[in-house]
């Protein structure tokens, strides 16, 4: 199936979560944020958090600085 | 007359009226604190708050622009205040030189309408979220590191909105690690204005409460989400 991921069409096997995603691409979770439409995916949820075609995810970074 | 081009834009016409009579907490007075709070005494803010117990070093004067050479080796906020009574000899600053803690956060915030996580340091980010959700203050948090910035609006003093929304952890997660990155003057800069303008949307009614916005100034893009509630969060369970 077919996933937007921060803009961008991407291919990915069924039934995997956003964690799943995540941890494939390298990203820590405890420094990154995801929202799916438009809104924000709580960070307990990220395990439960089942993909499904179509979906627009976007994940960024948390920064450091200020 | 001081305010005139900004009373020409639509809603903005009594800012300065509304920013008289307020009162903003400011945590940080670096890169993102100082120009901060300079931008909202300049729009008329009278009454300001600015807790950094850190001192001027020379790597910060690439970005941090409220600093001079002179400057190096004294308290951040004690420089700021200078500069904005500078600015405007009206305002009331309030410097508060001790680190903010969880003992000390109701003395900080004190009759602040407004209280502005411009820091970094994570567990001040997270600590100022949970205290201002206690104490029901009105919370902005904003944060920048190479190309990349945040901010976002916590009406924490409608008890309705955590429900909601949530706080800053259920976004970033209680255990949040952000990585330390590099940094521009201009990008900390823009960022830091993005805050100060957000400070001012809030107080004249626009719709950004429960909304984040993440700016890839690389790529000169802003993405916009509104915040959800983590039912399972550690932090604002607690508070509902």
């Amino acid at each position: 199936m077919k996933i937007v991921f921060n803009g961008s069409s991407r291919e990915i096997s069924d039934g995997k979560t956003l964690m799943d995603l995540c941890v494939e691409l390298g990203i820590k979770p405890e420094g990154a944020a995801a929202a799916c439409a438009g809104e924000v995916i709580p960070k307990t949820s990220w395990k439960n958090f089942e993909l499904k075609d179509g979906m627009e995810i976007d994940v960024f970074s948390l920064v450091a600085g200020g | 007359m001081r305010y005139e081009r900004p009373r020409l834009l639509e809603g903005y016409d009594r800012l300065d009226g509304i920013l008289e009579k307020k009162h903003v907490a400011v945590i940080g007075a670096g890169g993102l604190g100082g120009l901060c709070t300079y931008l909202l005494a300049a729009a008329g803010l009278k009454n300001i708050t600015i807790a950094d117990d850190d001192t001027v070093e020379d790597s910060n004067l690439h970005r941090q622009v409220m600093f001079n050479y002179d400057d190096i080796g004294r308290v951040k906020a004690e420089c700021l205040k200078r500069e904005i009574l500078k600015l405007d000899p009206s305002v009331n600053v309030r410097v508060f030189e001790k680190r903010v803690v969880e003992e000390n956060f109701a003395d900080f915030v004190n009759g602040a309408d407004l209280v502005m996580d411009l820091t970094d340091n994570v567990a001040t980010r997270l600590l100022s979220s949970k205290m201002c959700l206690k104490l029901h203050k009105d919370f902005i948090h904003a944060s920048v590191a190479a190309g990349e910035g945040i901010y976002c609006a916590f009406r924490f003093s409608d008890p309705e909105f955590v429900k909601e929304h949530g706080c800053y952890a259920c976004f970033a997660g209680a255990d949040a690690k952000p990585q330390f990155r590099g940094i521009t003057g201009p990008y900390a800069e823009q960022i830091s204005a993005e805050a100060a303008q957000l400070a001012m949307e809030c107080f004249i009614g626009k719709p950004v409460w429960g909304q984040l916005w993440v700016h890839d100034m690389e790529k000169r893009v802003i993405r916009h989400f509104r915040l959800i509630r983590d039912k399972g969060c550690a932090v604002c369970s607690h508070e509902i």
